[in-house]
């Protein structure tokens, strides 16, 4: 097994001493060191060289590789980019973005915004909140009525991987054309995406349907029986055009949903593969190994029929995409309305320490693929897939990422927590309030919690709202995060015995999570900058 | 700071849970207090130690006892916006107290 987990030596940790201090103490040094020793996948904040390097590291310069910032693609399995060339692109990438550089210390600290904007620009499934739809496009990536450069390159990279350009971007962007957006609109005749006649110009609209990759898998569901696809051929196209286009777009569309699968097939614009009714060859590729693989594990049909269906792409593939989707649509959602199976991949499928630390194991060489396609990992797993059915396939490696994942977000909030109740401590043991700017009010925090105030003459006048507001969040941010840190604290130390050292860790993270995330929410809404 | 160093920091300044002291006083300032500084001037002001004629005087108090003796105080020209803020750092203080209390009885168990 490759990547083990990194020593642990907090022993003392959990064995039921009866101090609190020592163990929220022992608690929050476990957390920073799982953290130094690369355990999670958050956002590197400083520039400061980490003893294990990042998954979200190596990740955010794969990102800048595909949209043309970075000459060489970074290696696989560790940091083949020194930090100054990270930190050029990552500025240029600002810059093109109209991102302001991070307010931390360190000038080129990989904040929240870029990383976000990054994933919004390059993942297939979009983030949540921040889909490419017209609006947001329009909103957040056109200035002045031209698409900011960071979308053009985004733009030259969907096309690529769709198979509608020759190249994806490189380091010079060239002039903005609407030549760019001609194989689109061929696409959009071709297999009626948008209900209107697309415009050819760079504008939100064909935009945001360049970005919808479902879609394309709806387009191309409704594209034929389940045996051969049909295309609406304009006649001012030629006949083969419109074929070569088709194909490309069929070949490229497929291929990239089985990426966000968890398969190993790369999105990289060839047209390889024979699709049914418009001809091209089926070869020995991954592509191949990865449809066989699609039809035995998640259709479950058997392998000859799976064999047969591999053959080449037809309509019955994209049938079962959407079928998928539209079933998943339908299945309960949490009281946000938002779909988080994050204790059900501890509670019924990784369960033992082995089966975490394999997990933990299996996405620390992946890159883009650990951050995009979970929304259709957990439409197979709610449809009904719910055993593991190979410890090497492409379920355990989904279940993987999911894991991953909830863990670092688990850890992100608890990080919070602790930084809350750090602050809040300073706060209350000896910190001073004041209203804003004359000082009309003012409360010193003594021992015990109590207080003395200082209010003036007036009563303290109109200082008086704002500064029961500052008050009441100061009070807030330590209740929930004392609340936060103590649900976390309860929740290691109920996993069962048999799970120690780091996996114990990150399964109480996972396990946690959903009964956090609204505390977090209204946490992070305390301590955002009040608004003017 | 670690989490360990602040509880600690906790720890050492909290002799005594079964109470809650707030005072609020008001008055006139000869200093100017603005956000980061002079708070020692105000401290010094509330305790009579100034002597550059500042003059607060103690128009609220609550200390309230959780064995159930409690006493409040106010006084008869208290404005009723003093009193809101006198309130809420009662409040926060409760608050806070409930909140480190939850806080240990969840890390060991109870």
């Amino acid at each position: 097994m490759s990547d083990p987990f990194p020593p642990y030596e907090h022993d003392a940790f959990i064995t039921g001493a009866e101090d609190a201090i020592d163990q929220l103490g022992e608690y929050g040094e476990i957390l920073e060191e799982g953290y130094d020793r690369g355990l999670f996948g958050v956002t590197p904040t400083t520039e400061t060289t980490r003893p294990v390097d990042d998954v979200r590291r190596r990740t955010v310069a794969m990102q800048l590789w595909l949209l043309g910032y970075l000459e060489e693609e970074p290696e696989e399995d560790k940091a083949s980019i020194s930090p100054s060339t990270l930190w050029d692109a990552l500025r240029q990438f600002r810059d093109e973005a109209g991102i302001d550089p991070p307010k931390a210390a360190a000038p080129d600290a990989i904040d929240d915004d870029t990383w976000y904007a990054l994933n919004e620009l390059v993942t297939f499934e979009g983030m949540e909140g921040t889909d490419l739809t017209e609006e947001r496009l329009r909103e957040r990536w056109f200035e002045g009525g031209k698409p900011r450069p960071a979308l053009r390159r985004a733009v030259q990279l969907r096309l690529f991987v769709l198979g509608l350009r020759e190249e994806g971007p490189g380091a010079e962007l060239g002039p903005l054309t609407s030549d760019t957006l001609i194989p689109l609109f061929w696409i959009n005749l071709l297999f009626g995406l948008g209900t209107r006649t697309l415009s050819q110009r760079y504008a939100p609209e064909p935009l945001a349907l360049l970005f919808d990759q479902d879609r394309f898998v709806e387009a191309l569901s409704e594209a034929g029986g389940d045996e051969e696809f049909r295309i609406r051929r304009p006649q001012f196209l030629s006949r083969a055009r419109a074929r070569d286009l088709a194909q490309s777009f069929i070949v490229n569309v497929a291929k990239i949903e089985l990426w966000l699968l968890g398969f190993d097939v790369s999105p990289d614009g060839e047209t390889d593969y024979s699709v049914s009714g418009l001809g091209g060859r089926a070869r020995k590729t991954e592509l191949q190994a990865a449809l066989e693989e699609y039809w035995t594990e998640l259709e479950q049909t058997s392998r000859g029929r799976a064999e047969t269906l591999a053959e080449s792409i037809t309509p019955a593939l994209f049938h079962s995409l959407r079928r998928t989707a539209e079933e998943a649509e339908a299945v309960e959602t949490d009281p946000e309305g938002r779909r988080d199976y994050s204790r059900e991949v501890v509670e019924e499928h990784l369960t033992t320490e082995q089966e975490i630390e394999r997990a933990w194991s299996e996405v620390q060489n992946r890159r883009l693929s650990l951050w995009d396609g979970l929304k259709r990992v957990w439409r197979w797993i709610k449809r009904g897939v719910k055993k593991v059915v190979s410890w090497i396939g492409s379920f355990f490696k989904n279940l993987a990422r999911a894991f991953y994942r909830y863990a670092s977000k688990g850890y992100k909030i608890v990080r919070l927590a602790v930084t809350s109740v750090i602050d809040s401590v300073e706060y209350f043991v000896e910190g001073r309030l004041a209203s804003a700017p004359d000082g009309r009010i003012v409360l010193f925090n003594q021992a015990d919690f109590d207080a003395t105030v200082y209010v003036d003459e007036e009563g303290g006048g109109e200082a008086v709202p704002e500064f029961l507001r500052r008050m009441r969040r100061k009070t807030a941010v330590f209740e929930f995060g004392a609340r936060i840190l103590g649900f976390a604290v309860q929740t290691i130390r109920q996993i069962a015995l048999g799970i120690t050292g780091w996996a114990r860790l990150l399964k109480s993270l996972v396990q946690s999570l959903r009964d956090l995330k609204p505390y977090y929410e209204q946490l992070k809404e305390l301590r955002a900058p009040a608004r003017p | 700071m670690g989490l360990r160093k602040a509880l600690q920091k906790l720890d050492d300044a909290v002799t005594d849970l079964t109470s809650l002291h707030v005072q609020t006083f008001s008055g006139t300032l000869k200093a100017e207090i603005d956000r980061d500084q002079d708070f020692d001037t105000l401290r010094d002001a509330i305790s009579g130690a100034a002597a550059d004629g500042t003059e607060v005087t103690l128009v609220a108090e609550s200390m309230l006892r959780f064995d159930g003796d409690s006493y409040n105080f106010v006084a008869e020209d208290a404005p009723p916006n003093l009193m809101k803020v006198h309130n809420e750092a009662v409040q926060s203080g409760l608050d806070a107290r409930q909140s480190i209390i939850e806080l240990f009885k969840d890390s060991i168990g109870v």
